[in-house]
């Protein structure tokens, strides 16, 4: 498929059925940083001040002050050059803060395996470039040093199929990552497909009849990552086999009970008709209708998974013509 | 001789990798937040505290930026004030959100409200959390409220509520907590009751 032909296709899959709000952000003073073959590059945002004297940067292990005399300017670029000492630090796993003259912490940038990095450690060539106005940081194959960054060789695709734990593929599941530029839905054959900045992505998957699925992702520039993505049914109902046909209405004491996350109810349905399996909450407020369908003779296991329900008692009923029973149950977080 | 040599040497040691070590370098930290959405007809009314600590001995100056999001309009009303001065805190807007500057004294927390109101025609609100880890550190306390109207029903919420109340005709559902990393955001939905 062409690039536009894909951006096309991409465009028109974009719905926006979700209202979103963002936690605060701190604006950062990096705006680009790589390695080169014989040592880094660094390229400063527009927030810092006219003169860096008694400025730093700091690693985990290091502290370099910046050389007297530096100015400040908007995209001005940083090299070991520019620093007083040698700046230790690991390739594979850091945080390079910017430390003002009074020791404070002024931004910084984590990066590789380390607690909270935001982006994988960069290869040579690649830098992790941020973005000015959402305030993210992403991978880009063509670092552009000097100047205000752009996106260019810096997006990835990520394509995926959703089906059911049968295997089965499930069209219409939404999927929306953490910006708020994206929510599509899987088309009939379970597949979906977007583009994004090469960054890290938390994405959900969700359908009204199965439990949401919730996946980190990380996105690589001009690559493609592939996602498998499997969704239990919030309520499955399977026939079980008998010696024999039920002659009376049951519905047994679901288990396990106390329950969390699913818990299970079998039913004995002695002739064909409408079942319903209402949930109730301790003040009678309904809370899920778990099953409302024609059922035939047999006995049913019905599995339930409610992700939304807080810890607490409550009471399932089933009703099946002039039949009603009543089970407790406790729900524990 | 020999023994009392060993432990100096180690000291000596010691404080060199500690001067050669990075600067204990800290920064403004993002302590605590609660969130608080009332539902009513198609509307959200949202207010939010976020508590800032800030842990150096000299004040802090720094400017936040607070995402909203492009797609969907502006907030029909919108307003950050600073708890601690009583005021109303002046905001700039972009296309992709709101800026403001924040400022805390050395050693002590300060408190934004950010309060709005929006429409939500969709029955579902997203509230992103992963953006916490640019701050580099958990939440040491986080707390979610969801007021719902009893004619309406839950029917997901990517973090299950700790504890529901009824009040008032409206069921009020919180999550609640303690040194936070999110890993997910946070998404709830919810749909009229059938009658």
């Amino acid at each position: 498929m062409k690039r536009w032909q894909m951006i096309c296709a991409i465009c028109i899959a974009i719905l926006v059925p979700v209202f979103t709000w963002v936690n605060p952000i701190i604006r950062r003073p990096f705006n680009e940083f790589m390695f080169t073959p014989t040592g880094w590059v660094m390229e400063m945002g527009p927030t810092l001040p006219s003169n860096f004297d008694g400025w730093s940067l700091t690693s985990k292990s290091d502290t370099a002050y910046f050389k007297d005399g530096i100015t400040g300017s908007f995209f001005m670029i940083i090299t070991p050059d520019s620093l007083k000492s040698r700046l230790v630090f690991s390739h594979l796993w850091e945080r390079i803060s910017i430390c003002d003259p009074k020791k404070n912490e002024v931004g910084f940038v984590t990066y590789g395996k380390t607690q909270y990095s935001e982006i994988p450690a960069p290869t040579v060539s690649r830098s992790i470039a941020y973005h000015e106005l959402s305030h993210f940081f992403y991978l880009d194959n063509s670092p552009t040093l000097g100047l205000p960054n752009d996106a260019l060789n810096a997006m990835g695709t990520v394509n995926g199929v959703v089906t059911d734990s049968a295997g089965l593929p499930l069209r219409n599941v939404q999927v929306t990552d953490w910006d708020w530029t994206m929510t599509l839905y899987t088309d009939s054959a379970g597949h979906f497909e977007f583009t994004d900045y090469a960054r890290r992505l938390s994405l959900s998957f969700y359908h009204p009849s199965y439990t949401s699925v919730y996946l980190p992702v990380q996105v690589w520039p001009e690559s493609t990552v592939n996602l498998a993505v499997m969704m239990d049914p919030v309520v499955s109902v399977t026939e079980r086999i008998t010696e024999r046909p039920p002659l009376t209405y049951r519905l047994n004491q679901n288990y396990p009970n106390p329950f969390n996350p699913s818990t299970t109810f079998e039913l004995a349905i002695p002739r064909e008709g409408e079942v319903s399996l209402i949930v109730y909450d301790v003040k009678g407020v309904e809370v899920e209708r778990i099953l409302s369908a024609r059922l035939r003779q047999g006995t049913y296991r019905v599995t339930w998974s409610p992700e939304y329900i807080a810890a607490g008692v409550y009471f399932c009923r089933m009703i099946a013509g002039k039949y009603q029973e009543t089970r407790k149950m406790v729900m524990i977080r | 001789m020999q023994g009392r040599i060993v432990p100096v040497l180690g000291l000596l040691t010691s404080l060199l990798i500690v001067a050669r070590l990075g600067a204990v370098a800290q920064s403004l930290q993002f302590a605590r937040e609660e969130l608080t959405v009332v539902v009513s007809g198609s509307y959200c009314d949202v207010t939010a505290f976020y508590t800032f600590h800030n842990p150096t001995n000299s004040p802090m100056r720094q400017q936040l930026f607070y995402p909203l999001p492009a797609h969907q309009p502006f907030p029909d009303s919108l307003s950050v004030a600073d708890l601690a001065a009583g005021t109303v805190v002046p905001y700039t807007v972009s296309t992709k959100g709101i800026s403001f500057e924040i400022d805390c004294a050395p050693h002590t927390d300060r408190t934004y409200c950010i309060r709005f109101r929006q429409r939500t025609p969709q029955q579902s609100i997203e509230y992103i959390l992963t953006t916490t880890r640019a701050w580099a550190r958990p939440l040491e306390h986080a707390r979610f409220v969801f007021v719902i109207p009893c004619e309406y029903a839950l029917t997901a919420s990517s973090f299950p509520p700790d504890r529901q109340t009824d009040q008032d005709g409206a069921r009020t559902y919180t999550i609640e907590k303690r040194e936070f990393m999110p890993d997910r955001d946070l998404t709830v939905r919810w749909k009229r009751r059938l009658p």
